[in-house]
């Protein structure tokens, strides 16, 4: 009996004109932004790919070993490999970390700066296509599915044969969803397949089980609000002001909540502002500085004893760092949970962690360049002392053996540490479909026919 | 009048009249108070740092340690009336620092505030960009095709009144009925600026926001117009929303947020270490001249902040020619030419930045022969330089919102034309 209901829903919705409109907006938007993004990852490999051989050479141009110190060397972060599946907030933070004795550790090149025209109206990708078009053609798929027939009057028909009301609504739920995941796996499925085939992306098979976790993740998102669709259907008398409420329900979890998560956030945990945390870095470089002229000449071996003043003034700058980055985080977690109220936020939050591009990979790059920099000191300690390149000399450095130099790798976080990661958006997704579920259930147990 | 008066009737009773404006009121007001929150934020984060750094400017604490390595910072103060527009200056770099070692560089910002950009900032016009545009379709779907659904046009239209002034009624009446939420909360957001933001708001300020305010309206106008347009060319109310739904969707999130991407792909940037590799290579010329002994001696890294210069000019027009071509594709969507307007006319858009840049520039000319002068003569009594930003003039702002204010009250016009067309010729029975 369930499956003939589940035909029915699905024969009546497929041969309407609104889902037609799904696939219309489901299929370009979905596939383009996919083959957009494609194109940009391709763009940005290439751009990383040569902004790291230059960074690997850029000290053979400096005059001598010493300036290395002063000069600096970078490294870079590789685009992520499910970035033109979800973007994520790795798209707007910056690529590459500079470490020099006078600034410190500086990561830059956000998007905003180099691309003002990115961030001017927000960015679009697979994972906000879902999340905003998705919920949207759910909710039109299903906000009339008993408020409709309540008002055609054919619930009552049904109903009036020995149909059960659960396995009723269970069929209703299942048919509803079954087509609104039609175009949603026919879109998904082209854009996957797109970023497999595409010589631009190197997927491995990681990579591919975090698709699949992706799109289950998509499939729970789109069924929570088909369920949400059903249960004010069952609770609205005409399928008009269902489909009203829904509307504004969706506005409200889709813009208001996160939103408003992130200025609660904001008000309740206070992050120190940038400029503050620029001018301790600078103190602490000047303290430094004004203690070595106290003490005067250093005992011991030149060398070594600049070598010490300069990890006393990366160690004292990274401190002022690491007291900003925890007052950040503690304010990011805090926006997260309050976020998770929100299906969309829950949502779009746990696909960012399975795609790898959410603010762990920030700051996880932060920490491999950090552990980098005392590898590479020490390599241009050990070249500069065996005398390959001249200290002080100002004709060119001599020769820099490269192929000894340390290479700088950006770990990659294990699925199931992503998984944990996402563990409390998932969780929150799936609360949100038993409630919902639940509540549907309930009220169709009890509403009333006519 | 009758007309009007009827539909302002018959919606104000409605229920979904009374959530809807409920939504609008909090979330405009709530959105007033969030940006207050944060500008007043970003203000003392503004004074104490501008505080901070006007003592590095102080002849008597500046040495060469500052001078050459630290350099001075130049602070970008917010706009006040980003509590409006949020747009996109909150996210850009606020200071600029100056030495003569490392030239000028641009710095903070709310960069690692990502996780906010991912879901943009909840300001009073994109409440009104989303949440009213909605609102005024989910008004004005009916209008039509809802009242011959029910027989009503037709018993309407049974009496002398021309089809025309059906039209004109029910435009004047569904769009008075959404602006008594948007005036509501309009008007709570301005009371909570003025008592409670503790923001200083001059005539200026004034007539931006009341030339905000009438943006908004031109913006909400199309989307009744284009409730009315839909409603007249459908035979049913159900097919109409479904078809202003799509039509949404487009509008107001997929195509502005696509114009960056394809602008993306039509203009491609520099690559970014090609012009690390030049800035790189123009320095350490300027480094190997100075140690070496030739070159400018008074002013050794000038040659390199001029190559700098040239650099930041380069890809500075590079920047803005994308950011012209994703405005233009925004520009196809109402909600694309509302936002450009709305971030013009409250000074938040990339304008404001460039102006800092430009005026970090003159300040960085005036600052390096200050400096080079004090080198040379210990007692020179001259007072610093001091930052000067051009503040933003009115008539600049409205002129170039110009375009997009024309070109909202066009779409109005043209959809005004097609409904009355469509209405002329619809099909009552």
């Amino acid at each position: 009996m369930l499956l003939s209901i589940v035909a029915k829903e699905v024969r009546e919705c497929v041969l309407s004109l609104r889902f037609a409109l799904a696939f219309a907006l489901c299929l370009p938007l979905l596939v383009g932004s996919s083959a957009v993004l494609i194109g940009e990852y391709g763009a940005k490999r290439q751009a990383y790919e040569s902004a790291t051989s230059f960074h690997r050479e850029q000290i053979t141009s400096y005059p001598s070993g010493q300036m290395v110190y002063l000069l600096g060397h970078s490294v870079d972060k590789p685009p992520a490999s499910l970035g033109a599946l979800v973007e994520g907030a790795d798209a707007y933070v910056g690529s590459i970390a500079f470490t020099s004795v006078l600034s410190g550790l500086e990561v830059y090149g956000t998007s905003a700066e180099h691309d003002v025209a990115g961030s001017l109206f927000g960015r679009i990708d697979p994972a906000g296509v879902i999340m905003v078009v998705l919920s949207l053609v759910a909710l039109l798929l299903s906000y009339d599915a008993v408020a409709g027939e309540r008002e055609g009057g054919t619930l009552k028909l049904c109903l009036s044969n020995a149909v059960p009301r659960d396995v009723l609504i269970a069929g209703k739920y299942l048919g509803r969803l079954m087509v609104v995941l039609a175009p949603f796996c026919v879109s998904f499925v082209i854009a996957a397949l797109l970023m497999v085939l595409s010589p631009n992306i190197e997927m491995g098979g990681a990579d591919l089980l975090r698709l699949l976790l992706v799109l289950v993740l998509s499939v729970l998102y789109i069924s929570a609000f088909v369920l949400l669709g059903l249960l004010v259907s069952t609770r609205t008398r005409q399928a008009s002001s269902s489909l009203m409420i829904l509307l504004l329900v969706w506005v409200v979890l889709l813009f208001g909540v996160p939103r408003a998560a992130w200025a609660v956030a904001s008000f309740v945990r206070d992050v120190p502002s940038k400029q503050k945390m620029f001018q301790e870095q600078m103190a602490a470089l000047m303290e430094v500085i004004e203690e070595q002229r106290k003490q005067g000449a250093p005992e011991g071996d030149p060398e070594s004893a600049e070598e010490r003043m300069i990890n006393d003034i990366l160690g004292r700058r990274q401190k002022v760092a690491d007291y900003h980055r925890r007052k950040v985080v503690a304010r990011n977690d805090l926006a997260r949970q309050v976020s998770l109220v929100s299906p969309s936020a829950a949502f779009l939050q746990a696909s960012m962690a399975l795609a790898e591009t959410d603010m762990g990979r920030h700051w996880r790059f932060i920490d491999a360049a950090r552990a980098y920099d005392p590898e590479f000191l020490t390599y241009i300690h050990r070249v500069v002392s065996e005398g390959t390149v001249d200290r002080f000399s100002m004709d060119g450095g001599g020769d820099w053996p490269l192929d000894e130099m340390p290479v700088f790798i950006l770990p990659q976080r294990g699925l199931g540490e992503s998984l944990a990661g996402a563990k409390f958006e998932l969780a929150s997704l799936g609360i949100w479909n038993v409630l919902l579920f639940l509540g549907t259930w309930v009220s169709f147990l009890r509403a009333e026919v006519a | 009048m009758i007309l009007i008066a009827k539909e302002l009737r018959e919606s104000v009773l409605s229920a979904r009249f009374a959530v809807t404006s409920l939504l609008c009121v909090i979330l405009m007001a709530a959105a007033a108070g969030i940006m207050i929150g944060d500008l007043a934020t970003l203000q003392e984060d503004y004074d104490a740092a501008r505080a901070l750094h006007a003592r590095d400017m102080d002849p008597e604490h500046m040495n060469e340690e500052q001078i050459f390595i630290m350099g001075i910072n130049l602070d970008k103060p917010p706009s006040p009336l980003m509590v409006y527009a949020a747009g996109i200056d909150p996210r850009l770099p606020n200071m600029v620092n100056i030495s003569l070692l490392r030239g000028s560089s641009a710095k903070g910002g709310q960069g690692e505030d990502a996780g906010l950009a991912v879901f943009g900032s909840l300001d009073v016009a994109s409440v009104v960009l989303l949440v009213l545009s909605l609102a005024a379709i989910l008004l004005t779907y009916d209008a039509v095709a809802g009242e011959k659904e029910r027989g009503t046009l037709k018993l309407l239209l049974s009496n002398a009144v021309p089809r025309d002034m059906v039209l004109l009624g029910k435009f004047i009446g569904r769009f008075m009925v959404i602006l008594i939420p948007f005036l509501t909360g309009t008007a709570a957001a301005f009371l909570l600026m003025v008592l409670w933001g503790g923001m200083e708001l001059g005539g200026a300020e004034y007539a931006r926001l009341g030339l905000l305010t009438l943006l908004s309206v031109l913006y909400i106008g199309v989307f009744c117009m284009l409730g009315l347009f839909i409603s007249c060319v459908t035979k049913k109310a159900a097919t109409a929303l479904l078809i202003l739904l799509l039509l949404w969707v487009v509008g107001v999130y997929a195509l502005p947020r696509a114009s960056s991407l394809v602008a993306g792909a039509l203009r491609p940037m520099p690559p970014a270490s090609g012009v690390e590799a030049e800035r790189s290579r123009a320095f350490l010329d300027s480094l190997k001249g100075m140690m070496g002994g030739g070159g400018d001696q008074d002013n050794p890294f000038g040659g390199a902040r001029r190559e700098w210069a040239k650099l930041d000019e380069y890809v500075g027009a590079k920047a803005r020619a994308r950011t012209r071509v994703a405005g233009g594709i925004a520009r196809l969507s109402p909600s694309g030419a509302y936002l450009l307007a709305a971030m013009r006319l409250a000074d938040t858009g990339p304008e404001r930045h460039d102006r800092f840049l430009a005026s970090a520039g003159k300040f960085d000319e005036a600052y390096t022969a200050w400096v080079m002068e004090r080198f040379r003569n210990r007692e020179g009594a001259d007072p610093p330089p001091r930052l000067d930003m051009r503040p933003d003039r009115l008539d600049d702002a409205l002129n170039s919102a110009l375009f997009d204010i024309v070109l909202l009250a066009g779409w109005c016009i043209v959809l005004f034309a097609g409904s009355w067309v469509a209405m002329l010729r619809y099909d009552v029975t």
